[in-house]
């Protein structure tokens, strides 16, 4: 009879691990850029992220400019990782619990946007159009939007090939 | 089918009236301690069971007292035998694999 | 006479012998399964634990890496213990101790009959029935997960290496197919255990009440 228990608790231990395990989430991105372009790492705001971006330059001989938001510029002239944690900053609320999913895109209708959802409340874009993008971000023409979101950008000026790996936990 | 041993044995226990043949007929004569030893009984009950196969003829008792084995008892522990085998035999036990 | 009395009962508790290995391996079906979701709560714990530390404390390892790695270690580790407990539990279990009680001849033998607890081994025979085809369900059931896994795994290299996906459906369906060939005796036998257990039982019912309604005339 012991032993049933024991196997009724085992059962729901797993079930309560399974779908602990489901609130963890995964996106990853890979490319090549050229010019000016925009990294994006975004979540929703329940969500914790760590993300790692590695940027391999093409030609060790031309160096690679990251602009960030605050002004802040530096040139990398080798290969660079970049690893960041978005911290947690806010409840799930409103209509977002309803797992309706959140696509931000810009007007331009140029297909790049921010795909977050409660069923992918972690997204890592390379955008390769930012000046389309960034004063769209910066509007704030859907301010409900983006009180449930937390963005973390900069921009890249050269050629290299940039790798993101994005994990979060949503709960 | 276990006998009371207050009582005079009306039903004998089949096992221990086989084991008590059994020894006679491997040892010939015994004294009743011996016997009982051998059978593993205690005292009383194996005179009980002893009187009680004297009556029925199957064994008998010589002048010093020693117990004996007479022809009828030896056929009654073949008949048992045989008795016991008729229904065993008649089982047909399957072969399990490990 | 007595010497084939002697071989006649030791089959028969031979026969009984075997049942109590059955049964054995039946309620092992409960240790079996318990070692089995025991292993799935460690590597599940083990994978959160290093969710959380990859998200919290340290760098990113890769989550598939970290899947893969304990499915491949640990669910193999899970189920040979489970495998080999069962196995010790049957090997562990005390038989053959009527040889001496059989050596003292046909009173050995006949004591041994009258002492057999009948209902005991009516109701063995059927609980080992019931577990034969409980703990095979099991065990086919824990291969097909493991077998999935392993699949959804070398699906996962297809994937990343030829850019090719599989189905899920098929995935299952293809394990399910594969573990129920490669367990096709293992089932076969079972199935035909289960059919001689049955037999054993109808024998031991006619030969119960025979017996017990028989009266031997001294």
């Amino acid at each position: 009879m012991k032993k049933v228990w024991l196997l009724f608790v085992l059962t729901v231990i797993i079930a309560a691990q399974l779908t602990f395990t489901s609130a963890f989430h995964s996106a990853s991105e890979h490319c090549y850029v050229s010019g000016t372009s925009g990294v994006f790492v975004s979540k929703l705001n329940y969500a914790s992220m760590r993300a790692t971006i590695y940027i391999s330059l093409s030609y060790k001989s031309a160096p690679v400019l990251l602009i960030f938001p605050n002004g802040t510029q530096i040139e990398i002239t080798d290969n660079y990782t970049l690893d960041l944690f978005l911290p947690r900053s806010g409840d799930v609320l409103g209509s977002y619990s309803t797992g309706t999913a959140l696509g931000i895109s810009p007007a331009s209708g140029d297909y790049q946007m921010l795909s977050l959802s409660h069923n992918h409340p972690i997204d890592v874009d390379v955008v390769t159009l930012p000046s389309s993008f960034l004063p769209w971000l910066d509007d704030g023409i859907f301010p409900e939007y983006f009180e449930n979101i937390d963005v973390y950008w900069f921009k890249i000026q050269g050629e290299a090939n940039i790798h993101i790996d994005g994990y979060g936990m949503a709960i | 089918m276990k006998v009371n041993s207050g009582e005079p044995i009306s039903k004998p226990d089949l096992y221990v009236l086989a084991r008590i043949i059994k020894v006679l007929k491997d040892r010939k004569k015994l004294n009743r301690t011996t016997l009982a030893t051998s059978t593993g009984l205690a005292y009383d009950r194996l005179v009980k069971y002893l009187d009680w196969m004297s009556t029925k003829g199957f064994i008998e008792f010589d002048s010093n007292g020693e117990v004996l084995l007479t022809k009828l008892g030896a056929q009654t522990y073949d008949r048992l035998v045989d008795w016991i085998l008729k229904y065993v035999g008649k089982v047909r036990f399957p072969k399990f694999s490990e | 006479m007595e010497a084939a009395l002697s071989s006649k009962v030791a089959e028969f508790m031979t026969a009984l012998d075997q049942v109590k290995k059955y049964k054995t391996l039946a309620a092992s079906m409960t240790d079996f399964v318990l070692i089995i979701l025991g292993t799935v709560v460690t590597a599940l714990s083990v994978n959160i634990s290093i969710c959380l530390s990859s998200l919290f404390i340290g760098k990113y390892v890769g989550f598939s890496i970290v899947s893969s790695s304990l499915i491949i270690v640990l669910f193999p580790a899970g189920i040979i213990v489970a495998v080999f407990w069962v196995r010790h539990r049957i090997k562990s279990i005390t038989i053959g101790q009527w040889k001496n009680k059989l050596n003292e001849g046909a009173p050995g033998a006949l004591e041994l009959l009258q002492n057999i607890q009948w209902d005991s081994i009516f109701s063995d025979i059927r609980y080992a029935k019931l577990g034969f085809f409980l703990y095979e369900i099991a065990k086919t059931l824990v291969y097909w997960v493991f077998a999935a896994a392993l699949l959804f795994v070398f699906n996962g290299l297809v994937e990343s290496v030829l850019h090719m996906t599989i189905n899920y459906v098929v995935v299952m369906l293809v394990s399910l197919v594969v573990v129920l060939v490669l367990s096709k005796n293992d089932l076969h036998k079972r199935y035909d255990q289960m059919g001689r257990l049955d037999w054993l039982l109808w024998e031991l019912r006619w030969f119960e009440s025979e017996f017990r309604g028989a009266n031997f005339e001294a």
